[in-house]
């Protein structure tokens, strides 16, 4: 009984503090979890992945193929490491490009990788996590939006406690950016209630009673 | 509510109990948790094994950063005052070995961390220690990197418990490891004996559920040192101390037989011997492949366990190791096997390849082989990029990093002036270098080899050799091979960039550090006090500056046939960035006027700050402000000034903040 989620990202996009907050509130709502994180050079700017396992696993490391829940922070990233999802997975991409930092790089259109990552996983989601966060004043706080998106799914699906991943992602920052982080959260959760219909949160509580992913 | 939680729920809740002054109770730094003895925490492995040195009563802790064992004593010195234990940041990795061995030699409980490479800075005391002994527990932690994710090579450094005879203990998870760390103590103090802790990428970065203990109420940090013969290592002492050791080592023997990390479980015909890390991904495969085995799980790894092997191997049929890197196990194995005149097929390295970590994909692989089923994870993968193509994002320079203007105008510079050239580059953020569009580090091999390979270059190449070494590298290795290359004159420009931090690993602080409580040491003194003639201080966000320094530099070389040395002082943008926030200040960020960019590309071909890039359909820039932390290092580099400071911001004000 393991549920996967796949957190993906450049580097510097809060990847690291999104996993440890969702090992936090699974710990305090009773599941075990491992979280694998990707550290030194690849912070850099560079591309990560971060493998997050609720329930029984001992392996750090999510299969290839066997991803349940995917969170995004970068269109390029979501698809570099869509291999790592079940077809019938879930995605939350946040709807933002960024080329990577090589003179003269070729960059697939943005449509064109919506378009994959659509065809790839039954159930995406594209969000304008990046430009919600830039408006509301933390430029970095896309990871707060997809974050809350997933808040809402996993407390409906009953993997963990209500109110406890919001409560602490608004105590991440000091003063005004916690209450920013906080407002971000709850703006995603809300998405989350309109976008995820029960039936798709259902499906995720069947992988649950799964034996492997 | 909550109807699955308990299908999550393996045996039993997860019940923390973290003091109520916090005032939530799961999110907590690893300082928090000195006061609790009990409940389960949610920590890093690293922390795990801090948490485990303090559970297990050291009084002294050392390290030199380095990925992925930084954590380790990064923890340790945010408890070292509340504890009153000693922990210090050394200059490498051989002194810090230094430190915890005096510790351990005079009946002061220690531990010294580093990762994998680092114990080849300090394989000569650790050589040296196995022949002396210790007279309270000392533990070696060496944090190898399979798969190399931040490491030069991924060289297995069991081999180096076998090479020093110094037993070697492996966890497979952040849970156990915290307990191993424990035991590891133990195990050195009842034996007298040194032992190294081996952790990889995969236990040092992975965060799980850990149980804590009680911490010893006083632990002793001050010892005795009773001037015994065996640690003075003239040849007739090492001669004696060497019978000495090995009767250490018939006792570990033994004694590992014990180890209660070491086990046998489940029913099967077929064995599968899973040391470390291994079985953790051994135990979800056979779920996996559905497949009944026997498994002997090893945590002492070297030696391991002789007689619990032979028990093992009693009643199956054949034997797979399934072990990450190189087979030192197996090896083991087979002569143990080969000792007692067995023959049982026994699979290892001729099914699990060498290079790189393991995972659980690679692991169902070679049990479906070994098992002859067929594998379940193949069929399945998901239909991963195809129809588009991703490019690759290597890691680069942050946002404000200083390292970016000094390489983009050194290689303005070298191209500018047609210079054949050698850049000998080193271990650090400045690597990044390595990539389009600087192309400033043609070599990179070991700490501090920067300097010391262009000794070497300078003298048979006629090219102008830069090397080019970060503060904390320089203090590390780089000081002995500078004054090789004064006394030997070997003509070469060595750039210093001194951020004044270890920044790729994570902020520890550099002698260079100015910190409450630490003597920093400027660099331009050491480098005056070994004897360099030519030395010059720069700001490397006044690229003009660093353009002049470069030019005499190279013209000093070559005249004088002697090294000169610019260092590059500015504080590494991740800090200034967090004194900021301290300060609830946030940059604004730059932009580009659209009509006066002209579209030539320098910013983002050449500069190549991640916040800029080329505006799509046309060759005009344009700055992404969720990117941009607005130091302002990108205005001075434009023909054309296109790019502007945020309205309203004074460049003389900002010059204050960012710095």
């Amino acid at each position: 009984m393991v549920l996967n989620i796949v957190i993906v990202g450049v580097g510097g996009q809060g990847l690291l503090s999104m996993a440890q907050l969702i090992g936090w509130a699974s710990v305090e709502s009773g599941t075990n979890v491992l979280v694998a994180e990707t550290h030194g050079l690849s912070q850099r700017g560079g591309s990560v992945i971060v493998h997050v396992r609720l329930g029984d696993a001992s392996s750090p490391l999510i299969p290839v193929g066997r991803g349940n829940i995917m969170l995004a922070l970068e269109l390029l990233e979501a698809a570099r490491y869509v291999n790592y999802m079940r077809n019938d997975g879930v995605a939350v991409v946040n709807k933002k490009l960024i080329k990577p930092n090589i003179p003269g790089v070729r960059v697939e259109r943005e449509e064109n990788v919506i378009n994959t990552l659509k065809g790839t996983v039954k159930n995406t989601y594209f969000i304008d996590a990046s430009t919600k966060a830039l408006e509301e004043g933390n430029p970095v706080g896309a990871n707060m939006v997809i974050l809350g998106f997933l808040g809402n799914m996993l407390e409906r699906a009953g993997v963990l406690q209500e109110g406890l991943l919001g409560k602490y992602a608004g105590r991440i920052g000091r003063g005004s950016l916690a209450e920013i982080n906080s407002k971000l959260y709850e703006w995603g959760y809300s998405l989350a209630s309109q976008q995820v219909s029960n039936e798709l949160i259902n499906s995720i509580k069947s992988w649950l009673l799964k034996e492997v992913p | 509510m909550l109807d699955l939680l308990k299908l999550l729920k393996k045996d039993e809740v997860y019940k923390a109990i973290v003091p109520s002054f916090l005032g939530y109770r799961y999110m907590y730094r690893f300082k928090d948790l000195i006061r609790i003895e009990k409940g389960k925490a949610f920590l890093l492995g690293n922390e795990a094994i801090a948490r485990g040195a303090i559970e297990g009563g050291i009084g002294v802790a050392s390290a030199y950063p380095g990925t992925p064992s930084s954590e380790i004593v990064e923890a340790l010195t945010t408890i070292s005052k509340d504890l009153g234990i000693y922990v210090e940041w050394s200059i490498n990795e051989k002194v810090a070995f230094e430190v915890a061995f005096a510790a351990a030699i005079t009946g002061v409980r220690s531990l010294v961390a580093m990762k994998h490479v680092g114990l080849n800075v300090a394989a000569d005391p650790l050589m040296s220690s196995a022949y002396t002994g210790v007279n309270e527990g000392f533990v070696i932690v060496s944090a190898d990197d399979p798969s190399m994710w931040s490491s030069q090579n991924e060289q297995d450094n069991r081999f180096y418990g076998m090479h020093a005879y110094i037993p070697v203990f492996e966890p497979y998870g952040p849970g156990e490891a915290k307990e191993l760390v424990k035991y590891s103590l133990e195990f050195s103090s009842k034996i007298k004996h040194p032992v190294i802790f081996r952790s990889t990428t995969r236990i040092s970065h992975t965060r799980g559920v850990v149980d804590l203990g009680p911490i010893p109420k006083s632990v002793k940090v001050k010892g005795e040192f009773g001037k015994e013969l065996r640690f003075a290592l003239v040849p007739a002492v090492s001669r004696k101390n060497k019978l000495a050791l090995l009767e250490r080592w018939r006792k570990i023997s033994e004694e590992v037989e014990h180890c209660p990390f070491n086990f046998l479980e489940g029913d099967g015909k077929h064995l599968i011997i899973a040391p470390g890390v291994a079985y953790s991904h051994v135990r979800e495969a056979i779920q996996f492949l559905g497949v009944k085995a026997r498994i002997l799980k090893l945590s002492s790894v070297y030696p391991i366990p002789e007689a619990m092997l032979l028990k093992a191997v009693s009643d199956v049929d054949d034997v797979v190791i399934i072990e990450e890197l190189d087979p030192v196990t197996e090896l083991q194995v087979r002569s143990i096997l080969h000792k007692k005149n067995i023959t049982i097929r026994v699979a290892g390295k001729d099914l699990v390849e060498y290079p790189y970590e393991l995972s659980i994909e690679r692991v169902v692989e070679v049990l479906s082989k070994f098992y002859n089923v067929p594998n379940p994870l193949l069929q399945t993968k998901a239909g991963g990029t195809k129809g588009i193509e991703v490019p690759a994002r290597p890691p680069t320079f942050c946002p404000g990093c200083p390292y970016r203007p000094l390489f983009f105008e050194i290689r303005r510079y070298i191209n500018r002036e047609k210079l054949p050239y050698i850049a000998s580059g080193d271990i650090g953020c400045y690597a990044l270098s390595l990539n389009e569009p600087y192309k400033l580090q043609d070599l990179i091999i070991e700490m501090g080899g920067s300097i010391g390979l262009a000794n070497g270059l300078s003298k048979v190449t006629d090219d102008m050799v830069f090397s080019f070494i970060g503060d904390s590298t320089f203090f590390h290795a780089g000081m002995p091979a500078l004054a090789n290359a004064i006394y030997n004159r070997s003509p070469q420009v060595v750039v210093i960039l001194d951020n004044q931090i270890v920044a790729m690993t994570g902020h520890q602080p550099s002698p260079s550090t100015v910190m409450e409580g630490k003597k920093a040491i400027a660099i331009e003194d050491v480098v005056k006090g070994l004897g360099v003639e030519f030395i010059r201080v720069v700001d490397p966000f006044e690229i003009d500056d660093v353009r002049r320094s470069i030019s005499e530099a190279v013209k000093y070389v070559r005249e004088k046939k002697m090294p000169a040395v610019i260092i590059a002082r500015r504080r590494c943008a991740l800090v200034i960035l967090r004194d900021l926030r301290r300060r609830s200040i946030m940059l604004e960020p730059c932009y580009i006027d659209q009509e006066k960019c002209i579209g030539c590309g320098t910013c983002y071909n050449w500069f190549a700050c991640p916040a800029i890039s080329k505006v799509d359909g046309s060759n005009k820039a344009v700055i992404d402000p969720s990117l941009c932390v607005g130091c302002g290092s990108c205005v001075i580099i434009c023909p054309v000034n296109a790019i502007k400071l945020p309205k309203g911001t004074e460049p003389r004000k900002l010059k204050e903040l960012w710095r």
